[in-house]
């Protein structure tokens, strides 16, 4: 009885022992899957500001400064615009008022959301490369562990087949010699006396 | 392999949750921007019609060209595209967003347009006629 209660203390054990390795499979996978997905968008994200030759960089400069002129001027323009004549807002100004407020709405919603606030601390003071790169890292110590996590298991996998080895020596009728045989095994060299008498 | 698939679905959408937040790419703003000043000035610069029919092309031309200054400005697609009808229309905001900048200044649109070129009314007043 007891031996069949350490029998199935051990398969219990080497059951559980095969769901870890699998639940270390699928996370491996996941994180390795993250770390890749990671480094593609950080390539993309080089590539596209990366390559800023002269001249994009001067219609960079130009495209702000024009940006700028328009915003600090536009309400001037739009008084003066009403006041002057009796222009009716098109279409596309309500829309575009009444998106820009949508999406001002969203823009809070984002920032008080709880997983913004949460980041906040690190994503709010990053560039998009820096963010990218943080996440990578993270990754990279995630997988780090994971190998941890391997080697930790394969100890608890050797000590589960020192335990199998020691429940088999421990089983009723088999007994070992000086030499480490069990006593019922067949050696050839115990039946010479037949042959040579 | 279902499960990598679900996963990368969600990271992507995260990630386009976190970086794709621009504008769609509307093509042709600045073409259509330029298509419309360019009515505008044949309209100030070749006058046809009553004088009431020309307003009324006048005010709706410049309506529309309010509209369409805003469009480019705010397109964010635009942004350091670097193609010569981009370039062009940064060059000068004074030309390029006429009808802003002319409010802007407090002028009208064709003496804006007329001081931009370089023709001002100094410059007809000091102009003589003769032969090259």
């Amino acid at each position: 009885m007891r031996v069949e209660l350490r029998h199935q203390y051990l398969a219990e054990k080497q059951a559980y022992l095969e769901l870890v390795a699998e639940d270390q499979r699928y996370r491996r996978r996941r994180v390795e899957i993250q770390v890749k997905l990671y480094e593609n968008l950080l390539r993309k994200l080089q590539q596209r500001e990366g390559g800023v030759s002269k001249q994009k960089a001067a219609l960079l400069v130009k495209q702000d400064a024009a940006a700028n002129r328009f915003n600090t001027s536009v309400a001037t323009i739009d008084t003066g615009l009403f006041r002057s004549s009796n222009l009716e807002e098109s279409k596309y100004a309500r829309d575009y008022a009444r998106n820009a407020d949508a999406i001002a709405r969203l823009v809070e919603a984002i920032r008080k959301h709880p997983m913004t606030r949460m980041n906040k601390s690190v994503a709010g003071q990053m560039s998009k490369a820096e963010y990218i790169r943080q996440l990578i890292t993270e990754n990279e110590a995630k997988i780090a562990i994971l190998d941890q996590e391997k080697q930790l298991w394969g100890y608890m996998a050797k000590v589960v087949s020192l335990d199998a080895r020691a429940l088999a020596d421990a089983l009723p009728g088999v007994f070992k010699n000086e030499a480490g045989d069990l006593d019922g095994e067949n050696k050839p060299a115990r039946a010479i006396e037949f042959f040579i008498n | 392999m279902n499960t990598n698939i679900k996963y990368k679905t969600i990271l992507t959408a995260i990630a386009l949750g976190c970086f794709s937040i621009v504008n769609p790419a509307s093509a042709g703003t600045v073409e259509n921007m330029e298509r419309e000043r360019a009515v505008l000035l044949n309209t100030l610069l070749f006058p046809e019609g009553s004088d009431k029919k020309v307003t009324q092309k006048l005010e709706i031309s410049r309506d529309r060209l309010i509209d369409l200054e805003r469009m480019v400005i705010r397109d964010k697609s635009l942004r350091g595209k670097n193609t010569p009808a981009v370039r062009s229309a940064f060059a000068n905001y004074d030309l390029t967003f006429l009808v802003h900048s002319s409010i802007e200044k407090n002028t009208n649109v064709l003496e804006h347009w007329l001081n931009e070129v370089g023709v001002s009314t100094s410059s007809l007043q000091a102009a003589r006629i003769g032969r090259r």
